[in-house]
């Protein structure tokens, strides 16, 4: 006889709950609260069910993860850039944590993804840093380091949005470790980003639901999935403060944070 | 068929509480944002009939409880 949670259950039905127990004990974001999170952690994304016009909501590796990594210790080197131990030169940091809209089909490492492995990145909000250069008190020019401010942005009225993404399978050929990862698409900065993501005035491909439904379910061509994934979200249907420095280590890392000498955003240019 | 997932808050004890729809392989199950997070869904007893219950198992006094508010919630959704 088989019990779940003391109550009496068919063998077949235990068999079916004990197996979504085991799919969900790898779910960590359902203990807190949905957020794009930092680099490389988990997050949930919705992902197309195969031959079924369905989802599944799962959790992903942030950063995407090309086949030809080999395992851990060459993602870490991938990601983080080193000495090379066998050419004896630097290697520099290789980033997929974003992929650039305009470039899905120009990049080797993405194309594949960007045509077959479609997915949502499920986001309540995301970071960004805004540079400042302040002048300098002696000369009057603005300084050559930028001051950089983080900044919590999200959808107006929205609990939850979609991000267009790309994601990858990736096993780890030495511990047999499987992972999917994904990138987020970005696309050019729209008049509340370019302020804020000023460095490089990107943003995320953030999709209204029937433009993430085509995303996710269409069987699109190269034209159109460069034309969803470029799509601008409408700057006046964001929002964004400023959060601590800190934020990061912070236990409620959306609190707002007034910096005295931070200058406003421009709101009448939206 | 809507990619929204589903958001909707219960009142358990006079507090307003957060309930969000999930999908995991297929089948619907809730997630009740308590300070300790509880993971809830529909099983079918032995006998036939429908029961709430936690997953993982541990706590199925607050299953029973929490259960039918979320049910109540759908009954008297517009």
């Amino acid at each position: 006889m088989c019990y779940y949670n003391g109550q009496k259950v068919t063998r077949a039905e235990f068999i079916r709950l004990k197996q979504l127990e085991k799919a969900l004990a790898n779910y960590d974001f359902l203990q807190s609260d949905l957020k794009i999170g930092f680099d490389y952690e988990p997050n949930a994304v919705l992902k197309c069910i195969e031959e079924k016009e369905d989802f599944d909501i799962v959790q992903m590796e942030w950063g995407f993860i090309p086949h030809y990594i080999n395992n851990r210790e060459e993602l870490q080197h991938f990601r983080m850039g080193g000495m090379n131990p066998r050419t004896g030169k630097y290697d520099p940091p290789i980033l997929t944590l974003n992929a650039i809209g305009e470039e899905l089909f120009e990049k080797i490492t993405y194309k594949n993804a960007a045509k077959e492995r479609r997915c949502l990145v499920l986001s309540s909000g995301f970071y960004e840093w805004r540079h400042i250069f302040p002048a300098n008190k002696k000369t009057g020019k603005p300084v050559k380091t930028a001051v950089k401010y983080p900044y919590h942005i999200s959808v107006k009225e929205k609990e939850y949005f979609f991000m267009a993404g790309i994601w990858n399978p990736w096993t780890d050929k030495n511990t047999g470790e499987h992972v999917d990862s994904f990138a987020i698409v970005t696309t050019k900065a729209n008049k509340l980003m370019e302020q804020i993501h000023n460095s490089k005035k990107r943003m995320p491909a953030i999709l209204n639901e029937d433009l993430g439904y085509e995303w996710l379910f269409g069987k699109l061509d190269e034209k159109r999935i460069t034309e969803i994934a470029t799509i601008q979200y409408p700057a006046t249907e964001m929002e964004a403060y400023p959060v601590a420095k800190d934020f990061r280590e912070a236990l409620d890392p959306l609190k707002p944070f007034e910096y005295e000498e931070l200058p406003a955003l421009e709101l009448s240019l939206w | 068929m809507s990619i929204q997932p589903d958001i909707f808050e219960i009142s358990i004890d006079g507090n307003l509480i957060k309930v969000r729809g999930i999908y995991v392989q297929g089948q619907t199950l809730f997630h009740v944002d308590l300070k300790r997070p509880l993971i809830l869904m529909r099983a079918s007893h032995f006998e036939g009939y429908k029961f709430w219950t936690s997953m993982p198992e541990g706590r199925q006094p607050e299953a029973e409880k929490i259960g039918p508010l979320i049910e109540e919630y759908f009954r008297s959704k517009p």
